[in-house]
């Protein structure tokens, strides 16, 4: 069991820069999640933690062992895939004792690993069986098993989920958490699905074209995002950006734009007065935006008229769609409310729950009650 | 390597040593011919100076299989190499000509589709050449399945034997210097497979699944690539894979390998030299556009063409869009608006982020 340190880790293929100065510590036994869209460099770093790929410059450490230039049998990893390969001639038992056996382990150790996490993963009863009588998720715990048998100091899991159906990626989900646990061992977990990262990490790096964009707690990238990327990555719906002019007019701040006059709470006041006068983004998550009557009622000054373009029913909730300014807005509002396709309605936005960026650097402005994860 | 027939195995066999000069020739440097002797028997191999004018005469001869056989070399007298005795000459003469015995006499079972590959890639067979082999040697036939080429960036000896197990099913399994060449047999794709794209979604996986049980089992990192199914033609396939594997390397670098159907435009683009490529960037961009505009323009093609979308993927406004995609057609003077000029701006885009340009 051990913990990874990237110190100023950077990896380039020719002039190009995938993984752009790289500074993070693991902790030992965390369960840490790379999240960003495709190509932002995930893969990349997992493949320099296991050592498939060189580091072009900056160190990494295993613990406290510096593993530049390590080969990757002695890393002392195991990797789970998306494709869980199996032998197919060989039954489960073989298909999880077959790299230790390639790794000279004694026999007598292989079994006592193998029954070990079978047992963990509960698939004692499969043992004797060939890959082609499992189903799927039985084939994804021996592929988990192949890994557990290693008794590595980190696990690294690159997608394992992406090529299951939607059911049995949220089953799968639960049961890797619930492994960890059992397990105690570092886990670095790659997704590029925001919901999977939220759901599983204890922490989660954001990434985008190869830079860290922020390492936090999940909900810490919910409530406090860093900048305009990670606030619409984060969250599903993506949270909505509208440009406006903040302006002070009777000693009260005001965003203002074609669509809506809107005041920031008194609590703003402070960070946001560099920018009276000026255009900023402000950001409001489609769960801030609402209908009921009592929130309006109580909030005269935050509602907009809007007008509807789409309304989709999602059995709980609706999400209903209208443009303001020319940009659109989505907003997730309850089952019940009265918003119809083409006609005008009545929001407002929670301007407790706004977020301010800087138009030019795209940072957040301001992170009232933030605390850092660790 | 000359065309041998077995039929000559017997008889006197001109090709035997045409080959066996052919191959001293490389070992020496020097141009011997060969014929079998019809005189009297008897003479040691020798350099003798009975040459015309000033050259000097290599004679060598040994007892053949068919009588013996005598070996000439003619050549400037002062350019006699030192070391190349005659004795030695005859000794590697004689070693030369027994493994081509040995090599002609083995059975014909013994030659496999490895061992055919092999002597193709050394001896730089083409196609023709390649099928006259196979159907000479009689080779059992090929079952319907993929030609496969797994590059391995590194190497550990265990590789063939994780390819044997995870691939059992297999007609070939040939490994050379860091790549093994495969034939691996498809599956027959039952009636759900064949809703999802059966055979050739089959064939796909594979590359996952090679590349990962590589990684993982030995730690090697290797590209994957699968070529069309068929029957037939092993060259064919051989010569397909190894060109998506050069394609993988330019165009998908960054991807555990590449399926033959999955090429799209670098299909297409990758019969072009990259100095054509180049030119036509230039050409194109102008070598104007600024990080802002090239990720401007990818992210409007990748939506596209759709200003809307583009501008919420962008975070900006719909004007500042408009205005940017202003700016492109003033700089280069492709209006990416237009169909035409996109399509352009389009190829000139994926072809610099696919080769690295930045
Ligand atoms: N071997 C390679 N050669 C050149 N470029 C590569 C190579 N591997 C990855 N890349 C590039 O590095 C970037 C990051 O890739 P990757 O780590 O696979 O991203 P992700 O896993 O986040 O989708 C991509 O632009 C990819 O094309
Ligand atoms: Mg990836």
């Amino acid at each position: 069991m051990a913990g990874l340190t990237f110190k100023n880790v950077i990896k380039k293929y020719a002039q190009n820069v995938v993984v752009n100065d790289f500074n993070l510590e693991i902790k030992d036994k965390e369960f840490l999640v790379l999240v960003g869209p495709s190509g932002c460099g995930k893969t990349t770093t997992l493949r320099m933690i296991a050592g498939l790929e060189e580091i072009t410059s900056g160190e990494l450490y295993i613990g406290d062992r510096l593993v530049n230039d390590v080969p990757p049998k002695d890393r002392d990893i195991a990797m789970v895939f998306q494709s869980y390969a199996l032998y197919p001639h060989m039954s489960v038992y073989e298909n999880m004792a077959f790299g230790l056996k390639l790794r000279k382990i004694p026999k007598a150790e292989i079994d006592r690993r193998v029954r070990e996490a079978a047992h963990i993963l509960d698939i004692e009863h499969l043992l004797e069986r060939k890959p082609k009588a499992l189903s799927g998720g039985q084939r994804q715990r021996v592929a988990l098993g192949r890994a557990i048998v290693r008794e590595p100091q980190v696990f690294l899991m690159d997608e394992p989920l992406s090529n299951l159906d939607a059911k049995l990626r949220v089953q799968m989900r639960a049961e890797i958490s619930k492994l960890r646990h059992r397990l105690q061992t570092t886990v670095v977990y790659v997704t590029h699905d925001q919901t999977e990262a939220m759901t599983m990490g204890d922490r989660i790096v954001v990434m985008k074209d190869g830079l860290i964009q922020q390492v936090d707690a999940p909900m810490n990238l919910y409530d406090h995002p860093k900048n305009m990327f990670v606030a619409g990555f984060i969250g599903s719906p993506s949270m909505n950006f509208l440009k406006a002019k903040l302006v002070e007019e009777d000693g009260r701040l005001w965003l203002v734009n074609s669509a809506f006059r809107l005041p920031p709470v008194a609590e703003r006041r402070e960070a946001l007065t560099p920018y009276i006068g000026k255009e900023i983004i402000f950001g409001i998550r489609p769960e801030a935006v609402k209908d009921d009557a009592p929130f309006l009622a109580a909030h005269p000054d935050w509602s907009v008229d809007v007008h509807v373009d789409v309304v989709e029913p999602m059995g709980s909730e609706n999400y209903v769609y209208f443009s303001l300014n020319g940009e659109n807005v989505i907003a997730r509002l309850a089952a019940a409310s009265q918003a119809k396709v083409l006609q005008r309605h009545k929001v407002a936005f929670d301007m407790s729950l706004a977020r301010y960026f800087d138009p030019e650097t795209q940072a957040v402005i301001h992170r009232p009650g933030y605390e850092a994860a660790y | 390597m000359k065309q041998y027939n077995r039929e000559e195995r017997n008889g006197s066999n001109p090709f035997l040593h045409e080959e066996l000069c052919e191959r001293l020739n490389q070992e020496t440097g020097l141009e011997f011919s060969a014929r079998i002797a019809q005189d009297a028997p008897g003479r040691t191999a020798a350099i003798q100076g009975e040459g015309v004018e000033k050259n000097a005469l290599i004679a060598l001869r040994f007892d053949g299989e068919d009588g013996e056989i005598e070996l000439t070399c003619v050549f400037p007298a002062g350019d006699v190499p030192g070391i190349l005795t005659s004795r030695l000459l005859a000794a590697l003469a004689r070693q030369i000509y027994t493994d081509l015995l040995r090599e002609l006499k083995q059975p014909a079972q013994a030659w496999t589709r490895e061992k055919l590959l092999s002597a193709a890639v050394e001896l730089h067979w083409d196609e023709t050449v390649f099928e006259q082999k196979e159907a000479e040697y009689a080779l059992p036939k090929l079952s319907l399945g993929f030609p496969l080429l797994i590059r391995c960036q590194n190497w550990h000896s265990e590789v063939p034997t994780v390819i044997e197990n995870l691939l059992p099913r297999r007609d070939v399994l040939w490994v050379h210097q860091q790549e093994v060449f495969l034939f691996v047999r498809a599956e027959m794709p039952n009636a759900r497979d064949l809703k999802t794209g059966g055979l050739l979604v089959w064939g796909e996986a594979l590359i996952q699944q090679i590349h990962t049980m590589l990684a993982d089992e030995v730690g090697v990192l290797a590209g994957v690539c699968v070529g069309y199914p068929t029957e037939r033609g092993l060259w064919r396939g051989y010569q397909e894979v190894q060109r998506l594997a050069r394609l993988h390397v330019r165009f998908f670098p960054g991807e555990a390998g590449l399926a033959a159907w999955k090429l799209g435009l670098a299909g297409l683009l990758g019969e072009i030299s990259p100095e054509v490529m180049q030119r036509y960037r230039r050409e194109t961009l102008q070598e104007r556009l600024t990080p802002e505009l090239r990720e401007t323009l990818e992210t409007y093609f990748a939506h596209s063409l759709s200003i809307s979308e583009t501008a919420r993927a962008l975070f900006i406004h719909r004007n500042t869009l408009l205005y940017r995609l202003d700016r492109v057609a003033e700089l280069t003077g492709y209006n990416p608006r237009e169909f035409a000029a996109a399509v352009q701006l389009y190829l000139a885009i994926w072809s610099q982020r696919y080769e690295g340009e930045y």
